[in-house]
């Protein structure tokens, strides 16, 4: 990692050649079948993560196959990092994987093979290009069509959902967000455009209008819009009329 | 193999003692419905032990249209915080010294006015804005690879990225401008090897644009490119 922004980009500064990492346990691995084994598959993945060196976690709830995380559920996947932090042990010793034959291997295969993807992306000009080639999203594509080709065909078992399957019904609680927000949110709009000086709102879109036709940088506009209380909305489409939209 | 801590390339981790001198951040990713529901779970889990906050915000945030918008129906509030103004985010942080706290907020092509907002309400609270700190994804490349949050086409969108990098690094120094993501790459389906040669590829873009807007110093030194990488449970590709 620090090789590759050393090598390839010309970074002095060590500290720039961290990898310094934010990780989150992977939404699409939770089931909606019999969530409770969700916090198992979490756990894991949080030791993973720690494992791995992360300088930050986010930890899933276990109803997330479901809806949004319950209070309760949130809580359970917060104690998952503290008992993962406080009681195991593991962080007790910097790396310990360090020396695992497999792992090593393993980091060595892998990185190779990325070697070998990120060259042919900046053969195709870097990201960029190859994402307007559409490139990434078909590789990605690919491999998620493979994926689940595994798991239909029982290659890649994923428990509860391909065997040891059970006939239940759900019984854990779902967290509702209820439509009626959005009316209390339209009213929050109303009422703020009704109270903000609108000559100045309006003057400050334009400023960023006539900004983004510049190179001068967007942002001391865009601050001084929100200070004005013009909306989210109203700046976004201040830009879509000199940027215009993707696809 | 030589591989020390705290050496080029820091394959064992980036602090020589790692979790022996400090624990990793717990930052959960919250938010629903209006800004004061998602208030009241941020002050829960702050009781409860979190080191940091990471918000979530609903999809017409996500893309830039306000709750009113005729877009925005059936999806404000769902799968986070609808937030449509400065007074938005006031509620949102109700009670929440933005001194004190560090920030992260999940979004990317409306990434720039969320953190508008958050200097906004800083200023308002009469913070200092060189000790503010948090991060914004401001990922776009991925949107358009893998996730498809984004508003406007590819070279718009990398101009805005590389006006917060500059701005930040006179304004909000300590703000990390970008979090370049891997997770939602594995999550659209690809291999351990796709997400690490797309993330660090789309690094490398990010860090190009950044040197061609000559801001390279400023770039190598303050801001290492941070990934947001998915955990693998399984030790096989």
């Amino acid at each position: 990692m620090g090789n590759y922004y050393e090598k390839d980009l010309g970074a002095t500064d060590p500290k720039a050649m961290m990898l310094r990492f934010h990780t989150q346990t992977g939404g699409s691995t939770l089931t909606a079948q019999q969530p409770q084994n969700n916090i198992s598959r979490v756990t894991l993945q949080t030791l993973a993560a720690v494992l791995g060196g992360t300088q930050s976690l986010h930890t899933n709830g276990f109803d997330e196959a479901l809806s949004l995380p319950t209070q309760d559920a949130a809580r359970i996947a917060l104690r998952t990092q503290q008992i993962v932090a406080f009681e195991s042990g593991v962080t007790d010793t910097v790396d310990p994987l360090a020396g695992s034959y497999f792992v090593e291997a393993l980091t060595n295969e892998v990185e190779a093979e990325a070697w070998k993807l990120i060259e042919k992306i900046d053969i195709m000009g870097g990201s960029v290009a190859a994402i307007e080639a559409g490139f990434m999203q078909d590789e990605i594509a690919r491999s998620a069509y493979d994926y689940q080709r595994k798991i239909e065909t029982g290659e890649k078992i994923i428990v509860g959902v391909n065997k040891f399957e059970v006939d239940e019904k759900n019984t854990t609680p779902v967290f509702k967000i209820d439509d009626s927000i959005q009316q209390i949110q339209i009213e929050k709009i109303n009422t703020l455009k009704a109270k903000r000086d609108n000559a100045k709102a309006m003057a400050c879109l334009s400023n960023i209008n006539k900004i983004a036709l510049s190179t001068q940088n967007l942002m001391p506009a865009v601050v001084e819009a929100v200070e004005n209380f013009c909306t989210l909305g109203e700046i976004a489409d201040e830009l879509r009329k000199v940027f215009g939209e993707y696809r | 193999m030589h591989r020390k801590t705290r050496r080029i390339p820091f394959t064992r981790g980036v602090q020589s003692d790692m979790y022996r001198g400090k624990m990793w951040t717990m930052r959960q990713y919250a938010g629903f419905s209006t800004a004061e529901e998602s208030n009241k779970r941020y002050h829960y889990l702050l009781s409860q032990g979190v080191s940091g906050l990471s918000v979530a915000f609903d999809l017409p945030t996500q893309i830039g249209y306000d709750s009113n918008h005729p877009l925005a129906d059936g999806e404000v509030g769902k799968v986070g915080v609808a937030i449509d103004s400065l007074e938005d985010i006031e509620t949102l942080f109700a009670g929440i010294k933005l001194e004190d706290v560090s920030t992260s907020m999940t979004i990317n092509a409306s990434g720039f006015i969320l953190l508008a907002f958050y200097v906004a309400l800083a200023k308002k609270q009469g913070a200092d804005l060189k000790k503010i700190s948090g991060t914004i994804q401001n990922d776009i490349l991925k949107e358009y690879a893998a996730r498809g949050t984004y508003i406007y086409p590819p070279k718009a969108s990398m101009r805005i990225i590389t006006d917060i990098f500059e701005w930040c690094s006179k304004e909000v120094p300590k703000w990390n401008t970008i979090s370049i993501s891997g997770y939602h790459i594995r999550e659209a389906g690809s291999t351990a090897v796709q997400e690490i040669a797309f993330t660090l590829s789309n690094g490398k873009a990010y860090v190009k644009a950044a040197l061609e807007k000559g801001l390279i110093l400023m770039f190598l030194a303050n801001a290492s490119p941070s990934s947001l990488i998915r955990t693998t449970i399984c030790l096989k590709k």
